[in-house]
């Protein structure tokens, strides 16, 4: 999966999470545009993530992801070890 | 099993029916158990609303009659400590005082209790404890006293010790889920230490099913029947075929299989489930294994209704459940047979049909983790049952030789008997209003210690009723409570009683000798309430039948003066005995 489809495949999983259709995901999206990003879904998102693309993140990545493109960055990271 | 997605959007949809309030107390964050329980309750049809109190408030929560957990008025408290935050205070202890940990803290766990009994009429769920072993001395540890794993056991012991005893405690037993789930699954690292979560989302929905299973029962919903098929069912092979020397059951092999699965299920009775047999044979073929099979762990006696023909299963269990007069959702269906498991799931959609695993040799784990027969209360007194339910097929029998119902209950030579309650009843009373659903009038479920305190209190005369018959005794089967709302009028708090006994005049019986009552007590009305529940629609007009007046949709009042004594053939037995 290149970095393209991984994000597309986030996009689905955070209009979820987030529980809002109407989100454009892009690499920039913070947790400080998005109203329901609290620390509360921080967690649901991650765990998300973890399932749907088989990792498990690391307690640095989990604090310190708090844009789409970190944790993007991260799963890639993940990705490419696992491959 | 739901995701942890799914049970947080099921927090949204709707449930009707009475509001269960629950609060959760704990040591670690619990907004995702919370949101957990709630949508794993509204999925089941509760409309539970569910107070998260902020973490590690505990003392501070109970300690205060104001607080918020008192405010929201809950009507069940959770209390959930976990082990992570335990095994921290417990690193915390000098090493010289550590092997008194777990009596320290479960001294704790008991002030928790006092206070929610002191401020709330709140009935208390308590969580035990996951076990985190820290290998401090190896697999010596086990036997040292000062260690985490020893004391982490000891205090699961003396929690389970000291529930025993209290009446208003029921135990969520999140050990015996992280035994059969794993650590591994159960614990997530980055979640514990980010959000200070100590299990796992992928286990949530785990943890909160017991919590909902416990809730459950509480509110009466249990299991009460498992009606069982026999070939390759409850032995390997057909009794018609295979003969008695050819059915697998023993302590050899696939029949040893089925041997445990029959201990399991002959444990089930002795803990008062009734057991119903329902399978194609003919009938004298199929018995004989259960009188003449040494190695049969299950006999005749143990089976309140042997159903055995050639008839479709279907029609057969709901015969058995008229028999038995409970509830279709609270029988459970064991057959090997995929084909008749959807044909009785289709015609009955109410009752609980497995799934069963196709290796006989997996379905003792499978049933014992579906945890079926989860029930909020134990008398002792289900053993009896089994013999209850042979009478009354004994007493159909004996129906069908009388021509008119009169000669039948005339015939009966039944005896009614009402008594104050007494302490060596509460048990059993507290018990049938929990678990009384259809000839409930109101439906309220009291622990054991409401009903001593009812049965204390001047302002209510309480009230059960015995009745016995030439075939056997009933035991108690129906429980009055009337509430002084004036000097002039009772109101009926209460009204239950067990189908066993309806239509056999002991309705009547039990009005007649109400008002009786009332009116020695110079009362001169009686007020009542229908509370409209799924399951007693039997009784929506029965006040109406004995002659209260309707004042609103189910509300009604009776002059005594205008009461007629009600047909029965029930007699008040002599008071002495």
């Amino acid at each position: 999966m290149n970095r393209k489809e991984v994000l597309e495949k986030m996009a689905e999983i955070c209009k979820d999470v987030f529980e809002d259709e109407s989100l454009i995901i892009t690499e920039e999206l913070s947790a400080a545009d998005v109203e329901d990003w609290d620390s509360l879904a921080h967690m649901s998102l991650v765990n998300e993530l973890g399932k749907t693309f088989g990792v498990t993140f690391t307690l640095e990545e989990v604090a310190e992801c708090t844009r789409i493109g970190d944790l993007l960055d991260a799963l890639m990271n993940h990705l490419s070890l696992t491959q | 099993m739901y995701s942890f997605r799914e049970l947080q959007k099921a927090c949204k949809k709707e449930a009707g029916g009475k509001e269960i309030r629950l609060a959760v107390l704990g040591n670690c964050a619990t907004q995702f158990f919370s949101q957990a329980v709630k949508g794993y309750g509204r999925l089941s049809g509760l409309n539970l609303t569910v107070f998260d109190a902020d973490y590690n408030q505990i003392a501070t929560q109970l300690l205060n009659p104001s607080s918020e957990v008192y405010g929201f008025g809950a009507d069940k408290i959770l209390i959930w400590l976990c082990t992570e935050k335990i095994y921290e205070e417990y690193l915390a202890e000098e090493v010289s005082l550590r092997n008194a940990f777990a009596e320290t803290y479960m001294q704790k766990i008991q002030h928790y209790w006092d206070l929610i009994e002191n401020n709330s009429k709140a009935q208390i769920l308590q969580m035990n404890f996951f076990e985190i072993d820290d290998k401090a001395l190896g697999n010596y540890s086990s036997k040292m006293d000062f260690t985490f794993i020893y004391q982490i056991r000891k205090l699961n012991y003396l929690l389970a010790e000291a529930e025993a005893k209290n009446g208003k405690v029921y135990p969520v037993d999140a050990l015996s889920l992280q035994l059969n789930l794993g650590r591994d699954f159960f614990f997530d690292a980055a979640l514990y230490y980010h959000a200070k979560m100590s299990v796992s989302m992928d286990a949530l929905p785990y943890l909160a099913k017991a919590v909902i299973d416990v809730v459950n029962a509480m509110n009466g919903k249990i299991k009460k029947c498992v009606i069982l098929d026999l070939d390759n069912t409850l032995w390997g092979g057909i009794i018609g075929d295979d003969g008695m020397g050819g059915i697998e059951i023993g302590e050899y092999g696939k029949g040893h299989v089925f041997t445990n699965l029959q201990r399991w299920i002959k444990q089930l009775k002795d803990c008062g489930i009734i057991l119903a047999v329902c399978s194609k044979n003919e009938a004298d073929i199929a018995r004989e294994p259960f009188e003449k099979h040494e190695e049969m762990i299950l006999r005749l006696a143990d089976i309140s209704i042997f159903v055995a023909n050639w008839n479709d299963k279907a029609s057969n269990i709901k015969m058995i459940q008229e028999s038995l007069n409970i509830g279709m959702d609270s029988i459970v269906f064991l057959d090997d047979n995929p084909v008749e498991r959807n044909l009785v799931k289709e015609k009955c959609p109410d009752i609980e049909v497995p799934e069963l695993p196709k290796d006989p040799a997996l379905w003792l784990d499978f049933l014992q983790r579906k945890n079926y027969f989860e029930t909020a209360s134990y008398t002792g007194s289900g053993s009896d049952r089994t013999k209850l339910y042979q009478r009354e097929f004994e007493r159909k029998s004996h129906q069908q030789s009388f021509e008119t119902i009169d000669d039948y209950l005339q015939n009966l030579m039944m005896e009614g008997r009402a008594k104050a309650f007494e302490p060596v009843k509460y048990p059993r009373i507290a018990q049938l209003t929990q678990r009384t659903n259809q000839f409930n009038l109101r439906t309220v479920r009291y622990t054991e210690d409401d009903i001593k305190r009812l049965a204390e209190d001047k302002g209510f005369i309480t009230l059960y009723y015995t009745l016995k018959d030439k075939f056997g005794d009933y035991g108690l089967v129906s429980v009055v409570i009337l509430k002084k709302t004036s000097e002039k009028d009772l109101f009926v708090d209460t009204w239950l009683m067990s189908c066993r006994v309806f239509k056999r005049g002991m309705e009547e019986f039990v009005m007649n000798h109400v008002v009786q009552t009332a009116k020695e007590n110079g009362f001169e009305t009686i007020s009542s309430q229908y509370i409209p529940t799924k399951k007693n629609q039997m009784v929506k007009d029965i006040y109406e039948a004995m002659g209260f007046n309707r004042d609103g949709e189910n509300l009604f009042h009776l002059d005594l003066d205008t009461f007629k004594t009600a047909k029965t053939y029930i007699k008040e037995a002599d008071s002495d005995e």
